[in-house]
């Protein structure tokens, strides 16, 4: 994995350096590091570099740009492409009432998957996967067993079901409770079914929890009630200007909201 | 439990939407225009007729009517709509009623807009009363019922705080039509082709309260015929064919919302116009409250229309003022605090029906808060 880390100044360094060190130990095979601010940041691009523990043999690049840490990030990323892009939080309580950078701008903009820190510095041991319930899901499966298989960590894959009927047909009413729903015939519950099976198969621990509200909602509290580490989520609706224009984005939500690191997790050429 | 491995391959054919095709049926209604054509000018034929009906029925009786079920009051002309709508099984005919007694001095401009907003929230409890029968019919799953109760939510989360603001707009003289009379109606090229017509009913010598209910039929017929009319939605085809996967801007729904309902002019017909857009006749929680909002505004389409027919500028103006109010609370809504009104709508639309008890409850709540309107 070619890796870029924003290892500049900013509130969260300290955990963005200890939720990367192991990542770099155990999956990468090139390390971008990045900071915004000038010259004057330089030593501190050195000092993470001796801090993540480059193996032998893995090339190392150093890039010091002006301005602010956002920009830098999205001038590295747009110049070659990375298989993870990692930074923290930069906006403190003000700058997040002003929204001039939010955080979810910076990580929806991004064209790679992206590993936004925030919240407790802790191992990743448990990962919850929001899955819309179609294909897209093994998309994010893939890139959360990246982080999953060398961490050893466990993945929840999570589906919120918040459709309700708008006929008074009980065909079309959906499964009421989470093992109805999982038992059943729904295209949704066939694709959680076969996300399990393909995590389990790669020798990732996987559980599968279905909720039923508002999606936002239920995957904050989801996230809340099993303690997890990590956030994975996925873009993938968002191809078009037209979606972009009609289609609500929940991960820039997530992002908003998310009290814990999120993986937001793209589909690249190469999948 | 044994996982089995999968790869793409297996996955060929799952998908999360089951779209249904285009189909031929499409072409064979593509056919039926003529026959459409002819419901809407039938229709709106009779439409216009019926208010001519109701206003003379109500010149007559509409007073007595009024009188006898103590409607003297602006709150109790709330009620008044509100159950009325309940009897009728829709809104429309009941705000037509409301322009018509406006129109022959029955009501005044403040009776009318409370009238007109009863008419509103009664018509929201239809799709939960079709529900609820459906409930008690064997169908006991409480989500059968839940677009009902978000409907009736909804509408009634906007309306109230819109009737406050329209009862300020009416009654502070912003518009200047709280002292005003019944103003010249659109007249000349409708009082042509009515007059003989009219005047052929006159003939009979029917009494007034006859009049007045030969207009309630004569309008629930033309309201058949135009519903008849309405245009027919593809199942499954363009963007929103995705509307029961995806979650949509609060704003796109709440224009499509509206902008359907400006078609249809009926809030439950657009709720099931989302059916053939859904292929599994299942909507987002997401998507529903704003296209609800939306639908809640436009379908004052035909009032307004009645409006401009029977009462003249007053009543316009008064159609206008609810409409604009509550625009603007939607508006507010969605812009400023949608993600908690949402939240707070949904949430108790969840607690009413997720036990027996609390749905009778809000149902007997329903019923009897009109009732003490109308006493007031």
């Amino acid at each position: 994995m070619h890796l870029l880390i924003y290892a500049g100044p900013g509130p969260s360094r300290e955990h963005v350096l200890a939720i990367a060190a192991p990542l770099v130990e155990r999956v990468a095979t090139a390390v971008t590091l990045v900071t915004g601010g000038g010259a004057r940041h330089a030593p501190l691009l050195d000092e993470a570099a001796r801090r993540l523990g480059v193996p032998p043999g893995v090339p190392v690049t150093q890039r010091v740009l002006d301005g602010a840490p956002q920009a830098a990030i999205l001038t590295v990323a747009g110049e070659r492409a990375h298989d993870l892009v990692i930074f923290g939080t930069f906006q403190r309580p003000l700058e997040r009432l002003l929204r001039v950078w939010r955080d979810d701008t910076l990580a929806v903009r991004l064209k790679s998957s992206v590993l936004r820190v925030k919240g407790p510095v802790r191992p990743l041991r448990r990962i919850l996967l929001a899955s819309g319930g179609d294909r897209h899901t093994f998309t994010t499966a893939e890139r959360a067993i990246q982080l999953a298989a060398p961490l050893g960590a466990s993945i929840t894959v999570l589906h919120v079901v918040s459709q309700q009927p708008i006929v008074f047909d009980p065909r079309a009413l959906p499964a009421a409770d989470e093992a109805t729903f999982l038992a059943g015939d729904l295209p949704e519950a066939a694709i959680l079914r076969q996300a399990a099976e393909w995590l389990h198969a790669r020798g990732i621990p996987v559980a599968v929890r279905v909720r039923f509200g508002m999606v936002v909602d239920e995957v904050l509290a989801e996230l809340a009630a099993g303690d997890y580490d990590l956030l994975a989520v996925g873009t993938h609706h968002l191809e078009g200007p037209l979606d972009r224009m009609l289609i609500e984005d929940l991960t820039g939500d997530l992002l908003d909201l998310c009290p814990r690191s999120i993986l937001v997790a793209r589909h690249t050429p190469g999948d | 439990m044994a996982w089995r491995g999968v790869n793409s391959s297996d996955l060929t054919g799952v998908d999360a939407g089951t779209d249904t095709p285009a189909s031929a049926p499409g072409r064979q209604r593509r056919g039926r225009w003529p026959l459409r054509l002819l419901s809407v000018v039938f229709g709106l034929f009779l439409f216009v007729l019926a208010l001519d009906l109701l206003k003379d029925g109500a010149h007559a009786y509409g007073r007595a009517i009024v009188e006898f079920l103590n409607v003297g009051s602006p709150a109790s002309a709330l009620g008044f709509g509100w159950l009325l709508a309940y009897l009728f099984l829709s809104g429309s005919p009941v705000a037509a009623i409301a322009i018509t007694f406006f129109a022959s001095g029955t009501l005044d401009a403040l009776q009318t807009f409370t009238m007109i907003t009863g008419s509103r929230l009664g018509a929201s409890l239809i799709v939960l009363v079709v529900g609820f029968l459906y409930y008690l019919r064997g169908y006991r799953r409480a989500a059968s019922i839940a677009i009902g109760v978000l409907a009736l939510l909804t509408t009634a989360a906007i309306y109230l705080p819109a009737l406050a603001l329209g009862y300020w707009v009416l009654s502070s003289g912003v518009v200047g039509t709280i002292n005003a009379e019944a103003d010249v109606p659109l007249t000349s090229f409708l009082d042509w082709l009515y007059a003989p017509i009219l005047a052929l009913i006159d003939g009979l010598g029917l009494p007034g309260w006859a009049l007045f209910v030969a207009g309630i039929f004569v309008l629930l017929g033309a309201f058949a015929l135009l519903d008849r009319a309405l245009p027919q939605i593809e199942p499954g085809t363009g963007e929103f064919s995705r509307i029961g996967r995806l979650v949509y801007r609060p704003m796109v729904m709440f224009a499509l919302g509206m902008a359907v309902t400006s078609v249809t002019l009926s809030v439950s017909v657009s709720l099931s116009i989302l059916v053939p857009l859904s292929a599994r006749g299942l909507v987002r929680r997401e998507n529903t409250l704003p296209y609800i909002m939306g639908a809640n505004i436009t379908t004052f389409i035909d009032t307004l229309v009645a409006a401009l027919i029977v009462g003249g500028a007053a009543a316009f103006t008064i159609v206008l003022v609810e409409m604009v109010s509550v625009a603007i609370l939607s508006l507010i809504v969605i812009l400023l605090v949608y993600r908690r009104f949402q939240r707070l709508v949904l949430r108790t639309q969840d607690a009413i029906v997720r036990d027996r008890r609390t749905l009778v409850a809000f149902l007997a709540i329903m019923l009897i808060v009109p009732v003490v309107l109308l006493m007031l």
